[in-house]
């Protein structure tokens, strides 16, 4: 009997780290599968804020961050279209995109726009273009994500949609 | 059939003045039943007789009122396996054997096997690569490193960052190496990791060697060089036991490991223990 018992416990204890550690390295390498690009983007712009000229140069990091954003907001549109979106990704993704903004790219706007004398009109121009074009990618962003069905009904996404257009308000763009 | 028998079986008959002939048999030679069957017949006769009051849909609703008023009459409704059902066959069978403990863990093993299979061949993407309510960490540490680098002003906070994402992939390679199955995710792993310790961090060491004060260098320099050791050491591990299809990549990570190992201390000899002119 006690030989039974201990028989049955083992099975189940065995069946219960089976079940608790096999799912967790799976997901892990489906998440790696599916951010894969966009991992290997990432990488890229950081190396592009570490190169020694443009890491001296705000305005050059800013422009990185506005491409590791906009890697972030293919793969939120990807997450957010076709037959079966997922409101799960689409606010992981919203969230990363809004600390690239607020982290990244806003702070290096303002410094650029701090620190580019107005004589410089080529450096001003080049500020204001880009300023311009990071608050519209955040506007079409905001606007493509569907009213309806799984993402619409969304609280985690109506939140995500919110910090987009929270970030995209933070955008300074310079009237000079 | 004894008299008993006879008259439970005559007040069952939905008629009495239609008794089968097996009763009619009885009934011939007993006295006793067949005053009973006259009793009988007689209470049905009067009951018959007894007036009805017509139905009334008020009388009716008020009555369900006072059923309905109390809850529900029947409240669970017990499901009763068929007797003939396989279910029940089966564990009759069990039971009768003495088998079940066997059952069980056959039931148990068959769990492990599951567990196990899902564990070691179940990373294939499902459905789109989806995995429902979980978030990506190394995805967020990536992005938290690019945030901190987009304000890093000097080489050697930027070789910190490296360091810190070039440990990040490092676990992230001894963790999921075994269970990746796709050879262009290896390999996308090891080239993720070329990046952050070649190109990130050992560029920004060697940036950082004259630039930064002779305290912040050493704990930069410090970490870094444990980083690396480290990956080294354990992607070592790994090759021992790794199936042949994924050693190559897993050697090409140790082998940058050691190549940045060797130029960090090339970079500063004396902090890095080691001779003069000796870099690995």
């Amino acid at each position: 009997m006690a030989r039974t018992a201990l028989t049955l416990t083992l099975f189940a204890g065995l069946s219960l780290w089976a079940s608790a550690q096999g799912p967790l390295v799976a997901d892990e390498v489906h998440l790696l599968t599916a951010n894969r690009l966009l991992l290997d983007q990432l990488i890229d712009r950081g190396l592009g804020m570490s190169e020694v000229k443009r890491g001296d140069d705000p305005l050059a990091r800013a422009e990185e961050c506005r491409q590791a954003a906009a890697a972030l907001a293919d793969a939120l549109r990807a997450a957010a279209g076709g037959r079966d979106p997922d409101p799960e990704r689409v606010a992981e993704l919203s969230d990363h995109i809004a600390d690239m903004v607020n982290g990244g790219l806003v702070p290096n706007l303002t410094e650029a726009d701090q620190t580019i004398p107005h004589s410089s009109k080529e450096q001003r121009e080049r500020l204001k273009e880009l300023s311009k074009q990071a608050k519209a990618d955040l506007t079409e962003l905001g606007n493509a994500f569907p009213t309806s069905g799984a993402l619409g009904r969304s609280a985690r996404v109506a939140e995500a949609r919110q910090k987009l257009a929270g970030a995209g308000g933070r955008i300074n763009v310079p009237q000079d | 059939m004894t008299c008993d028998a006879v008259q439970n079986r005559l007040l069952a008959l939905p008629d009495l003045r239609r008794v089968p002939d097996e009763l009619r048999g009885h009934l011939d030679g007993c006295p006793a039943c067949r005053a009973f069957l006259a009793r009988a017949a007689r209470l049905d006769g009067l009951l018959a007789a007894v007036p009805v009051p017509p139905p009334s849909d008020e009388a009716k609703a008020a009555l369900l009122d006072r059923v309905a008023e109390a809850g529900p009459i029947i409240r669970h409704v017990p499901v009763v396996p068929r007797r003939d059902s396989t279910a029940v066959r089966l564990a009759a069978l069990l039971a009768r054997n003495g088998r079940w403990r066997y059952a069980a863990a056959v039931a148990a093993a068959v769990l492990v096997l599951v567990g196990g299979w899902l564990a070691f061949h179940g990373s294939g993407p499902r459905d789109g690569s989806r995995v429902a309510g979980v978030r990506h960490e190394l995805l967020r540490k990536v992005v938290a490193g690019d945030v901190e680098l987009a304000k890093a002003r000097t080489p050697q906070r930027r070789m910190e960052i490296w360091t810190g994402l070039t440990a990040d992939l490092g676990d992230e390679i001894d963790q999921v190496h075994k269970y990746v199955q796709d050879e262009d995710l290896m390999k996308a792993l090891a080239g993720y990791f070329d990046k952050a310790a070649e190109k990130g961090l050992l560029a920004q060491a060697q940036l950082a060697r004259d630039k930064a004060p002779a305290a912040d260098w050493q704990k930069a320099f410090k970490a870094a060089l444990q980083t690396v050791s480290q990956v080294e050491t354990a992607t070592a591990a790994s090759l021992q036991t790794a199936p042949q299809g994924k050693k190559p990549h897993l050697l090409h990570i140790r082998d940058t490991a050691r190549r940045v190992r060797a130029e960090l201390t090339k970079l500063d000899p004396a902090l890095a223990g080691a001779p003069p002119g000796k870099g690995a």
